[in-house]
């Protein structure tokens, strides 16, 4: 009974200033959290979402340069220049500096990498190809 | 110099082009989807930040009057 007596003697207590207003404040901060984890929940679909939409895309895109490939492959091969007459007299000289320099680089790519080409890589190239044959029509 | 393309041919040559036509549609509306989706991720950021602040403050309010108690005994 002494100690129990004691004990009692130890206890402090201390009132809360507008309990109501702490409880308000405590249930108001624990909805906005789980109304936090519930958009996150959200947030994790549309990411989802968006990654299956680039990969779609990314599939389209594929698509559609082989549809392009097959399309230049349908138009007739010819070795189509434009005329002397629209080029400057001084501009083809240029022109033909830059043609056999872009030659080089062409030449010496293919022989450099012998590892495995990447998808960048191979698009890399295929982008070169382009911009030469584009050069040589202009 | 004119080019000249076989009639079986030109027609096939305009198929092509209208697949690629429609991919591209296909794509153009992809992209839109993307576009949605990330502006409905930059929303739900930018909610997460206003939700954070009105914690904290909350927070603080509660810090605020339990640091100063009434009166204790």
């Amino acid at each position: 009974m002494v100690k129990m007596k004691e004990q009692s003697n130890e206890l402090f207590f201390v009132q809360v200033k507008k309990p109501n207003d702490v409880r308000r404040d405590i249930l108001e901060t624990l909805r906005e959290i789980v109304e936090t984890l519930k958009g996150f929940e959200k947030f994790k679909r549309i990411r989802h979402e968006k990654i299956e939409k680039i990969h779609h895309l990314g599939v389209l895109l594929k698509q559609a340069n082989k549809i392009l490939g097959d399309l230049r492959l349908k138009l007739p091969q010819t070795n189509l220049r434009a005329t002397a007459a629209r080029e400057s007299p001084s501009e083809p000289k240029k022109v033909h500096h830059k043609k056999k320099k872009k030659i080089k680089v062409a030449e010496e790519k293919p022989v450099a990498p012998k590892k495995e080409l990447t998808e960048i890589d191979k698009l890399e190239a295929e982008l070169n190809a382009i911009e030469s044959k584009l050069k040589s029509l202009t | 110099m004119p080019v000249f393309v076989k009639v079986d041919e030109y027609k096939e040559i305009l198929d092509v082009l209208e697949m690629i036509k429609s991919k591209i549609k296909e794509i153009r509306a992809t992209l839109g989807d993307i576009n949605a989706l990330r502006n409905e991720e930059d929303a739900e950021l930018a909610m997460w930040n206003n939700t954070i602040n009105e914690v904290e403050k909350k927070i603080d309010s509660i810090d605020r009057i339990m640091f100063e108690p009434e009166q204790t005994w």
